[in-house]
């Protein structure tokens, strides 16, 4: 099992594991966590630019938000829990995010 | 002394233009296919009766003072240029500039034949438009004042500044391709004394519309920004702002 840290992620891509079996749970939530906070940085811009472009009406913004606000705090939940930041949970996969 | 109002391609017009500055008759000088459009200014008459109009003229006026002859000096100004643009082309001079004589004018065409030419190229069927952006709600924005608002959509909307980001300067603009109509924009500085975001537009008539429904639906979408546009005015901001100095 391998330390999925964020530079681990690069070394993967790149053809390159390093094993840590000391810590393979804490790596593995982080992993996930990645993945998930990618996603969700995703959404959020998908849904300002829906905002922005004035398709929703003000009942579909609130619902969004409040979606979107709920999951923001889920994740700084279980960062907290996992003993993580932020930059833990950077996938430096050098999505071009402002261009999506 | 002359005032100048602008620079154009071509001398003359078919329809006679409005009397200029202190009611002095508006008149062309060309060189190197290009003309300056000025009006004589009587050095005796000082320099602030000189642009608002003659003594006679503000004699019987009702705002003699030094801003009313001012604003009477400025509308003569715009008038003569707008009467150029209903013709041709026209890079409009800001109020206020003075050149010697008709050798200066000619000379400066020459010299600068090429840029003058150039940016006519521009400004042909355009016209300006004036985007400011109030400070008040820049600060709003920045502070993050939700007052009012259900959680969801203030976050939302934190999220939306956090992505646009309010530059420091005008190295940016609000975005929803507000400008994407646009010949060409400039983005002012940001200072002290004004703090305000603005940006001067030009816009190909034939765009208008279209560009004032995009500002529309950028009002409607994102009222914290307190957008107002003026216009259309002569393209001040896209003549050369050289033309305003080195007349030597």
């Amino acid at each position: 099992m391998s330390d999925f840290s964020a530079d681990t992620v690069e070394n993967v891509l790149n053809g390159r594991i390093n094993l840590d079996p000391e810590n393979v749970e804490r790596s593995l939530v982080k992993l996930v966590l990645m993945v998930v906070e990618t996603i969700r940085q995703l959404v959020e811009r998908q849904a300002i630019r829906r905002v922005e472009g004035g398709t929703l009406n003000d009942e579909e913004i609130e619902r969004l938000g409040l979606a979107l606000l709920r999951l923001e705090q889920k994740m700084a939940e279980l960062r907290l829990h996992f003993g993580l930041d932020g930059e833990d949970l950077s996938l430096r996969l050098r999505i071009p995010f402002d261009e999506l | 002394m002359l005032h100048l109002y602008a620079i154009v391609e071509r001398a003359g017009t078919s329809a006679p233009l409005p009397p200029g500055l202190s009611d002095r008759p508006v008149r062309f000088v060309a060189a190197s296919d290009l003309a300056c459009v000025v009006s004589d200014i009587a050095e005796e008459d000082g320099a602030c009766v000189a642009v608002a109009g003659t003594r006679a003229d503000l004699a019987g006026r009702a705002d003699a003072s030094p801003s009313g002859m001012l604003r009477d000096g400025i509308l003569r100004h715009e008038r003569v240029i707008e009467g150029l643009m209903a013709e041709q082309a026209v890079l409009p001079s800001r109020f206020g500039t003075a050149l010697d004589d008709d050798h200066a004018c000619r000379r400066h065409l020459i010299r600068h034949r090429e840029a003058l030419l150039s940016k006519l190229r521009q400004v042909r069927d355009c016209v300006e438009f004036a985007l400011r952006f109030s400070n008040g709600c820049v600060a709003q924005e920045m502070g993050g004042a939700d007052d009012g608002l259900r959680p969801g959509t203030a976050y939302l909307r934190r999220l939306g500044h956090g992505r646009t980001g309010w530059p420091d300067a005008s190295a940016a603009f609000p975005h929803d391709d507000l400008t994407a109509r646009a010949e060409a924009h400039v983005l002012w500085p940001r200072t002290g004394t004004q703090p305000e975001l603005r940006a001067s537009v030009l816009v190909r008539n034939a765009q208008i519309v279209p560009f004032l429904r995009e500002v529309a639906g950028f009002q409607r979408r994102r009222p914290q920004f307190a957008l107002s546009c003026t216009g259309p005015w002569p393209p001040y901001s896209f003549a050369n702002p050289d033309l305003t100095g080195d007349f030597a």
